[in-house]
């Protein structure tokens, strides 16, 4: 195992340099560059924020971090494990060339993926804290009227929850993250972004080496895996905060996703301003290091016979 | 100090008939246990046992599917053998199908760099030698576009230029040079013969008999998967073209 590690370290030379040039040849080929990869979470966010402030009187300075931030989370995750599927064959030519340890080639893959989520993560912090200013300068007046506000709108609020619970659920989701109201960012929230940064590698390198290893062997898995995606989108509460869904035994099931709580540890210290909770870095922690032990074991399995398939 | 060693190495491929399977076909097969895209065995190599030790120079003949770009696969360590043990000590550079290795939107140079880190230059090393790939390449500017639209002969000048100013201690070429111009063939030639004076092992496939007896001293005639015949490079090519004389059909 530390051989193996070493022998990754050995070529390090050679896979930074395909994922720079990864990087460059994304970005030579855009007058935009990086604003491109950051292209599509923004105009999902604008678009939200438009369409839920409009028809759902969302609080915009509260909904857009949040939905920013899970946006860039899920990117990071989804892009990795859907990219790793072609890992392999975008190295075949260097696998059939020389033998390097094969966990080099999701490494490159998972390592510009990470170089993107960085870029996303800065703009979500710029983003939070764009809201929050504009957030303190009113709030003065704004919490106590804002308060009344809700008591008086709360019937209506009532029946069209009733009526359309779904939008009920988009309705809060504005508005779960008051709770940050009264929190502005901590330092230990911020400094907690750090280790989660480097847990959300280990995971994303695992899915690409998994995805990169079930690719080769069955060739419909990127597709599935398309399929799967979507679906855990709205089972992630990417677009809403399944703490507010009305519905308890639903709450409870979508709390099995570790998905929620591996987007929690971005979200929480940027949206609440807090330390992601104990129960979050259980769950999250446990799933990775699940993907992590399949992942190496996947790698000590079937390494040597990759060659064959490809 | 190089030194190859293989001991009675077998090789078996297996191939599926319809190439890969989904995940849906194979749920459905374990479902129903029956096989609709078997697997296909070729035996690829077969006890083949194998000796050299720095210095030499052997020389793969053999025809078309005989194993011989197999066998050098598994010399690089690309293929792990079925059967039987491979023992490679010394740094190996290999030159397979000529794109092999080469990024094809990245430039001459930048290819030049990517071909020596995964040989496990840094780019120290690599620094140095820059200068002396690009120059024995002869490929002048070229080396500034990109790859993909270079000719197969000027991959394999860039390619050739690569493997050996990497000073392997183990050299494998596989049948890449002919693509060459008379002009780098003569020099690449002179190139396998500067590397034998510092003691270097070269193994060679080739079809092309009479630079096969130029370069290699030992000759290893494969045939279906199995050693046919091992000795002086001459003696094995006088023996297989006696072989496909004597087996080819009167009209010609």
């Amino acid at each position: 195992m530390s051989g193996y590690v070493a022998a990754i370290w050995q070529c390090r030379y050679f896979w930074l340099s395909l994922v720079k040039m990864d990087l460059r040849t994304r970005y030579r080929r855009s007058i935009l560059g990086l604003g491109w990869s950051l292209l599509q979470p923004i105009a999902m966010t604008t678009i939200l924020c438009i369409a839920f402030g409009t028809i759902l009187h969302v609080d915009i300075p509260h909904y857009a971090p949040f939905l920013f931030a899970g946006l860039a989370t899920w990117n990071y995750i989804q892009t990795t494990a859907l990219s790793g599927c072609q890992c392999f064959f975008q190295g075949e030519s260097y696998i059939r060339q020389h033998p390097t340890p094969l966990a080099v080639y999701p490494l490159r893959t998972a390592l510009g993926g990470t170089i993107h989520f960085l870029i996303a993560l800065g703009v979500t912090l710029l983003l939070a804290w764009c809201c929050q200013g504009l957030d303190q300068g009113d709030s003065g007046q704004k919490l106590p009227a804002q308060a009344e506000e809700r008591a008086a709108v709360s019937g209506p609020e009532i029946d069209l929850a009733e009526r359309q619970p779904d939008l009920a659920i988009l309705r809060n989701g504005g508005q779960v993250t008051s709770h940050a109201h009264s929190s502005r960012w901590t330092w230990l929230g911020l400094l907690s972004l750090i280790p989660t940064v480097i847990l959300l590698f280990i995971f994303a390198w695992s899915l690409a080496i998994l995805a990169g290893f079930a690719n080769v062997h069955f060739q419909d898995t990127q597709h599935l895996a398309e399929v799967g995606f979507q679906i855990l989108f709205y089972a992630s509460g990417i677009i809403y905060d399944i703490d507010t869904l009305k519905n308890e035994a639903i709450r409870q099931l979508m709390n099995f996703n570790p998905l929620v709580s591996i987007i929690g540890l971005v979200r929480e210290p940027i949206v609440a301003g807090h330390v992601p909770t104990a129960n979050m870095y259980a769950v999250a922690c446990t799933t990775i290091l699940i993907a992590a032990s399949a992942a190496v074991l996947t790698l000590w399995r079937l390494q040597r016979r990759l060659i064959f398939h490809l | 100090m190089a030194r190859i060693e293989l001991d009675k190495v077998s090789l078996t491929f297996k191939i599926r008939q319809l190439g890969r399977i989904t995940l849906k076909e194979f749920l459905v097969r374990q479902m129903f246990r029956r096989s609709v895209n078997p697997f296909i065995e070729v035996r690829a190599l077969q006890d083949v046992c194998l000796e050299a030790r720095d210095g030499e120079r052997l020389g793969i003949l053999g025809h078309n599917g005989a194993g011989k770009s197999t066998l050098l696969k598994v010399l690089a360590g690309i293929y792990p053998p079925s059967h039987g043990r491979r023992t490679v000590e010394g740094r190996i550079s290999s030159l397979f199908d000529i794109a092999l290795g080469f990024e094809g939107d990245a430039n001459g140079w930048e290819n030049i760099a990517y071909r020596g880190y995964l040989q496990g230059e840094t780019p120290r090393s690599i620094r140095a030698k820059v200068k002396e790939i690009a120059d024995f390449s002869e490929l002048g500017d070229f080396l500034n576009m990109p790859v993909r639209y270079y000719s197969a002969g000027m991959m394999v000048r860039l390619a050739f230029s690569i493997a050996t100013a990497i000073k392997p201690e183990i050299l494998l070429v596989d049948e890449v040079l002919g693509v060459g111009d008379m002009a780098f063939q003569a020099k690449a030639q002179e190139r396998m013969r500067e590397m034998m004076a510092t003691a270097q092992l070269i193994v060679v496939v080739s079809h092309d008999l009479i630079s096969l007896a130029k370069v290699c001293d030992r000759g290893i005639w494969m045939d279906h998967g199995r050693v046919r015949q091992v000795g002086p490079v001459n003696e094995v090519i006088a023996a297989y073209t006696t072989f496909v004389k004597g087996h080819q059909p009167r009209a010609a």
